[in-house]
């Protein structure tokens, strides 16, 4: 459950026990929230400075009935943390922000719970509790409440109430700290839950009884209070001790990332340690150098486009960039470019940082050639079956009767779904390995749609869905590889058609607009809602409405379809309305689908 | 019309399921079928039977189908005998490997229906 931040009012502040203190604030609206959660209280400012800030988590000791109001417990210790001393001197009617609920802790479904509380570690399981006695709702419950013989423990007295009111609740008072004769470990069933809260000494010494008693972790939930010598006399870190000593330096000479500065020209300056252990160059080496040293294996005009960006227009780049290191290697890294402005904001030199991916994409490589083998591989058991399923419906090996015609035939729409979706499985992985092979050649867009609609004839048929078709004739001859243009139809046709109702309609339409030669594909079916719209292009994604509805799809299509559009560069965007329809439209240039060869180094 | 009798087939395919079921239908139509197992063995069938055409595999052991090709077309007979090539592999590289020695089509096995396969060699002979 997330939290929200509102505008609260302290209303009341009293002395529970000793040193533990109970506040109460109104809040500007009533929160919705579970016994057991927990808040922020955010104070406007301090009156003592406290290096952790001015908020705090408490846990709601009211309960839900309540929801206007809600108390906290706390306990000062002596020397206290600047907030704690602000929040005990702050007068009532003071404006503070509660950002509340967080944490689920809610009661397990187990037969018996067992609460470990240690001081005001009681303020967990008060709020839950106090519920329970509310609503009349008990559970077999035992609480096991350790208090330090000093102090006197918070709300002894209504805890004392319940147990002699409730049977099912059995409270146990251990005088100063909990050890292992308190804890019923080995009378209890196996089930039972255990939830501690307390001091960090505390709940690490039950988690350990709990733990050489053979208790499952799992079954043992535990939220510790830190020590309160945090709050004292250990060395200060903040923001100005950080700038005032070498911290920011040390951080970058020990960074795992390549980071370099260099000046205008490009010059290198610095390079922490990462930097000369990637490239294999000392900084010594790389001293009065550019970055060419290493780089330079990208085309012209991908360097020409870097400085523009970084120089002319002064605006970070980041990319993927291939290097070669000094001993001839060539690797692969993630780079980000910033230009590094002066006080008065004229451009002094630029900041590089680069993580290298080399061995990311090894692994991404052999992860992407086994899917290749193993798509092949698939294609000699699916002819198989293909090819003996033909043989079987055709004629010659003797009749079927009607009922075995019908049990093979979905044998054989079983198998051809397969072998679809083993070769978008090859597209795929062809894509991602950069083997794909894009040739175009003038195509007639007509010629090569009406083939795709022949494949849906069965659907369209079924489904009785209504197919417009219009296609301009300045493009009705297009320059275009044809086995990837149909996959493009293919899908987004058969997409239309699979993700329409019944009686819906399907329009196909090519124009020439602004210099390009536009595709779309509409439907009047499901539409995709408009939160998973910015999913609908990642591989394996199929949106909620339609999973339901059908199971065929692979989550496979629109991926491999964009990846073509742009591999080929195109562009492909849609509209979509969810219960109204979608429309996708893919763009070429004009002159037609770009070439691509098989790039792979 | 031609009849089918007339023409000789070679089926050079190393899975044998798929061997058995073109064997099957191409004699059943009335085709002389040879089969074999490997590319050596698909090598010494043709130069013996001199096939009309030569359905090929391009995966199969101690020798692959485009090696087989190449040795094809180095002799004297196999210069211009009519090759498909009938495999799952499909790379652009082996496609124009097979075309440049002078393979007539180059067919994926799981994309194509023996009736399809049947209807293409047809088509060579010009039935």
């Amino acid at each position: 459950m997330d939290g929200r931040k509102q505008e609260a009012v302290l209303t009341s502040r009293k002395l529970v026990a000793d040193g533990a203190y109970e506040v109460s604030f109104e809040l500007s609206e009533s929160i919705q929230f579970a016994p057991g959660q927990y808040a922020w209280v955010i104070l406007p400012e301090l009156a003592h400075p406290d290096r952790r800030g001015n908020r705090r988590s408490f846990s709601i000791i009211s309960t839900p009935s309540d929801a206007k109001n809600i108390r906290f417990l706390f306990r000062v210790h002596s020397p206290n943390s600047g907030y704690k001393k602000t929040l005990l001197e702050l007068p009532l009617g003071s404006r503070a922000q509660i950002d509340a609920p967080f944490g689920l802790h809610t009661l397990p479904n187990a037969t018996t719970i067992i609460m470990v509380a240690g001081g005001v570690g009681i303020s967990s399981f008060l709020s839950i509790i106090r519920d329970m006695e509310e609503r009349g709702a008990w559970r077999q419950l035992t609480l096991i409440f350790g208090n330090s013989s000093q102090k006197s423990a918070p709300f002894l007295d209504e805890l004392r109430m319940y147990a002699k009111n409730r049977p099912i609740f059995e409270l146990r008072e251990v005088e100063g700290s909990i050890s292992k004769e308190h804890l019923p470990v080995g009378t209890t069933p196996k089930d039972t839950r255990w939830l501690l809260a307390g001091p960090k000494e505390m709940t690490n010494k039950v988690a350990a009884v709990l733990t050489a008693a053979d208790i499952d972790p799992g079954r043992v939930l535990c939220e510790e209070f830190p020590p309160p010598a945090l709050d004292k006399g250990l060395p200060v870190i903040d923001e100005q001790t950080m700038s005032d000593s070498n911290f920011y330096k040390l951080a970058v000479e020990n960074a795992s990332n390549h980071v370099i500065f260099t000046d205008i020209e490009g010059t290198i300056v610095y390079c922490n340690k990462a930097a000369e252990h990637i490239t294999g160059y000392t900084f010594e080496e790389m001293r009065g150098s550019t970055p060419r040293l290493w780089g330079g294996l990208m085309d012209k005009n991908f360097y020409e486009h870097l400085w523009r960006i970084i120089k002319r227009e002064r605006k970070p780049y980041s990319g993927k960039i291939k290097n070669r290191r000094k001993n001839g290697e060539v690797y692969t890294v993630i780079a980000r470019i910033s230009p590094v402005l002066g006080r008065d904001g004229d451009l002094i030199g630029f900041l590089g940082t680069e993580e290298d991916i080399t061995d990311l994409e090894k692994i991404d490589q052999a992860k992407t050639e086994f899917v290749s083998l193993a798509s092949h591989q698939l294609r000699s058991p699916l002819s198989v079956i293909n090819w003996y399923t033909e043989m079987l419906l055709g004629e010659g090996v003797g009749g079927l009767n009607e009922k075995q015609k019908r049990y093979l035939s979905e044998v054989k729409n079983g198998s051809r779904r397969m072998t679809e979706l083993v070769k978008d499985l090859l597209n795929v992985s062809r894509l991602e390995l950069g083997t794909l092979v894009i040739e175009p050649r003038p195509v007639s867009l007509p010629a090569l749609i009406a083939e795709a609609v022949q494949e849906q004839a069965p659907d369209l048929h079924k489904k009785n869905i209504k197919l417009n078709e219009s296609y301009a004739p300045q493009v009705s001859t297009f320059p275009a590889d044809p086995k990837f243009l149909k996959i493009i139809v293919q899908n987004l046709l058969s997409n239309a058609v699979k993700y329409t109702q019944d009686g819906g309609e399907v329009s196909v339409r090519t124009e020439l607009a602004d210099g390009k030669m536009v595709l779309s594909v509409s439907d009047t079916g499901y539409g995709i809602p408009e939160d998973q719209q910015r999913k609908i292009f990642t591989k394996l994604f199929r949106a909620r409405n339609v999973v339901k509805k059908d199971t065929e799809g692979s989550g496979i299509g629109l991926y491999l379809v964009k990846s073509i559009v742009e591999r080929s560069g195109g562009s492909i965007w849609f509209t979509s309305k969810e219960g109204a329809g979608t429309t996708f439209f893919v763009a070429f240039p004009a002159e037609g689908m770009r070439a691509q060869r098989d790039d792979i180094m | 019309m031609e009849s089918d009798k007339n023409k000789v087939l070679l089926i050079a395919e190393d899975e044998p399921s798929l061997r058995y079921i073109l064997r099957d239908k191409l004699s059943n139509i009335g085709f002389t079928v040879f089969e074999a197992a490997d590319g050596e063995e698909g090598l010494a069938v043709a130069m013996k039977e001199h096939p009309d055409l030569i359905l090929l595999d391009l995966v199969m052991p101690k020798m692959d189908g485009i090696s087989m090709l190449k040795k094809l077309r180095e002799s004297d007979w196999g210069k211009s005998v009519k090759v498909l090539v009938l495999t799952n592999l499909d790379e652009t590289g082996k496609i124009s490997e097979a075309v440049e020695h002078g393979a007539e089509e180059y067919l994926i096995k799981s994309d194509w229906s023996i009736e399809s396969i049947v209807a293409k060699i047809r088509e060579k002979f010009g039935m």
